[in-house]
């Protein structure tokens, strides 16, 4: 068989397989770093709530 | 800026698509003219024209070189990886048709093969190199077009992730009262913060400021955007339904005036529902000449000889806007055995030998393409169940109808996912609801090409949940 054949279906497999595999680490990393982020402004909210509410009950209770 | 960077940014992509595929067309060429086979003169003297077809033709259908909304590079990749499938698909179709209908030419020839080999390696190191330039641009911008939010709440959070996750062409400064502690009482006090945030953002060199708030926090929204006109400054509001509604919703426009729905329906779109009915015409049609032709009196002989009855079973079942309508099978039972509307179990003795293995491989469900061709079924979509069933479930899961705003089909999401046959509890059948709402909610035509083909491959495999 040809070795040229080989090197050119070779290197098709490993274009698509690493254009897959590679979009899909690419789509993993950017949602890993935006995630922290929104993970972090969630607590903040959940804090602010918190404070709100306590100060809330607090004002009802004088 | 923005601009500037984005079109000439998408401009670069196109022109260095539209020259790889000039240079695979090129790499065809040589190869063909020295190979051992003679290839058509129709397929050698058209091939840059009929490639630079096939890829305009794929780039306008997948949309792939979109100006005029926020770039993803995630959706990009995406595009790219389809329209250039579909370009294989079309430039081989044509190579098959021209070369006399001969398979070895489309796929097994040299020519076609470094060709091939050339672009699934361009568009890896393209896809490369765009990421890369796109993080230098992004670095190297000397006027940014600045975005920016004001407003600490779920709808805002959400939104931030949004901006920042596509945020190639502009510079997302976060949201600006995000570690404020201050509590709003009133809506004068409210009033004030946002006009503080206006002149704060102006003072930030904001262009682009979201305000995201409940609307009944808002006395005039007027004057908020003629403050923003005055600093030079596009505002945005974004109305905060986070505390009224728990759930994802989609807002759409109509003659300017807001609608708010609970979900996304693709096959709401005319446009989206002729393509869909021409692509039932067309594979119902394929189907009944090139299938049922041969295949239903084979059946309809082997049916009759094993037990007496009619060869087909009709039913009437719940259809599209809960109109019932009459859904016809291959008869897998033996006529008067009792209650037609109870599901079949594993190992029901109302079915027939024959009936065993054309359930099993789901042929008894092609008669439906004849629902497919007159209209009240479709190739894909949720499958209909018996009118008694549709009420009893309709009285249990809240969204169950939501199925029914579709044409039911002959195979679905629902089924190739594993969840078909006999559902002994409601929460088997709610998994079911789930994805078919799923699939109402994310229509497409390929996605509906996709179900099919996952059909064909469980109908091969064997699922055992057919019984």
């Amino acid at each position: 068989m040809n070795i040229t054949y080989f090197v050119a279906g070779m290197a098709s497999g490993l274009s698509v397989a690493s254009f897959l595999i590679g979009k899909e680490l690419y789509r993993f990393y950017i949602k890993s770093k935006i995630q922290e982020k929104q993970l972090i402004r969630m607590m903040k909210l959940n804090d602010k709530i918190k404070k709100s509410f306590s100060s809330e009950t607090a004002e009802m209770s004088n | 800026m923005r601009n500037r960077y984005k079109f000439t940014f998408i401009g670069f992509c196109f022109l260095a698509d539209l020259l790889a595929m000039v240079f695979g067309a090129l790499i065809f060429l040589k190869f063909a003219k020295n190979g051992e086979m003679e290839w058509s003169t129709l397929v050698t003297t058209k091939t840059i024209r009929v490639t630079l077809i096939c890829w305009l033709f794929s780039i306008l259908y997948f949309q792939l070189y979109q100006v005029g909304t926020l770039f993803s590079l995630d959706v990009f990749y995406g595009k790219s990886w389809r329209s250039f499938l579909l370009q294989r698909i079309l430039w081989q179709t044509y190579v098959f048709i021209f070369q006399g209908g001969n398979l070895l030419f489309s796929f097994g020839k040299s020519a076609n093969l470094f060709q091939l080999s050339f672009l699934l390696i361009y568009f890896l190191i393209s896809r490369i190199l765009f990421a890369l330039i796109l993080a230098r641009i992004k670095k190297s911008t000397l006027k940014p077009f600045n975005v920016a939010i004001w407003g600490f709440n779920k709808t805002s959070i959400q939104l931030a992730t949004q901006l920042e996750t596509n945020s190639h062409f502009m510079h997302f400064k976060g949201i600006m009262n995000e570690n404020s502690s201050e509590d709003y009482k009133s809506k004068s006090d409210f009033s004030l913060a946002i006009t503080n945030a206006i002149h704060s953002a102006s003072k930030n060199n904001i262009n682009e400021l979201y305000i995201v708030a409940k609307p009944n926090f808002i006395n005039d929204l007027n004057s908020y955007f003629e403050l923003g006109d005055r600093y030079c400054m596009r505002l945005k509001f974004v109305p905060d339904f986070s505390m009224i509604s728990k759930v994802h919703y989609s807002t759409a426009n109509f003659n300017n005036f807001h609608v708010i729905k609970p979900r996304h329906e693709p096959l709401q779109n005319g446009y989206n529902r002729l393509i869909k009915r021409m692509f039932d015409i067309v594979f119902s049609f394929f189907i009944i000449l090139f299938v049922l032709s041969w295949l239903y009196p084979i059946l309809a002989f082997l049916i009759k000889k094993q037990s007496k009855g009619p060869v087909l079973f009709k039913q009437l079942r719940t259809g599209k806007k809960n109109e019932p309508f009459w859904c016809y099978k291959f008869r897998s039972m033996y006529s008067n055995m009792g209650d037609e509307s109870q599901q079949a179990r594993k190992g029901d003795d109302r079915i027939t030998p024959i009936g065993k293995f054309i359930r099993r491989t789901s042929i008894d469900e092609l008669p439906q393409f004849f629902n497919v061709l007159s209209g009240s079924m479709s190739v894909v979509g949720p499958r209909p169940h018996m009118l008694q069933h549709t009420k009893v479930y309709n009285d249990q899961i809240n969204d169950f109808m939501v199925r029914h705003f579709v044409k039911p089909g002959i195979t679905g999401l629902a089924q190739v996912s594993g969840l078909r046959g006999e559902t002994k509890k409601v929460s088997d059948m709610k998994r079911r609801v789930k994805a078919d709402i799923k699939y109402v909610q994310q229509w497409s035509l390929m996605k509906d090409i996709k179900i099919c083909i996952l059909t064909v491959i469980v109908a091969i495999k064997g699922d055992e949940n057919a019984f």
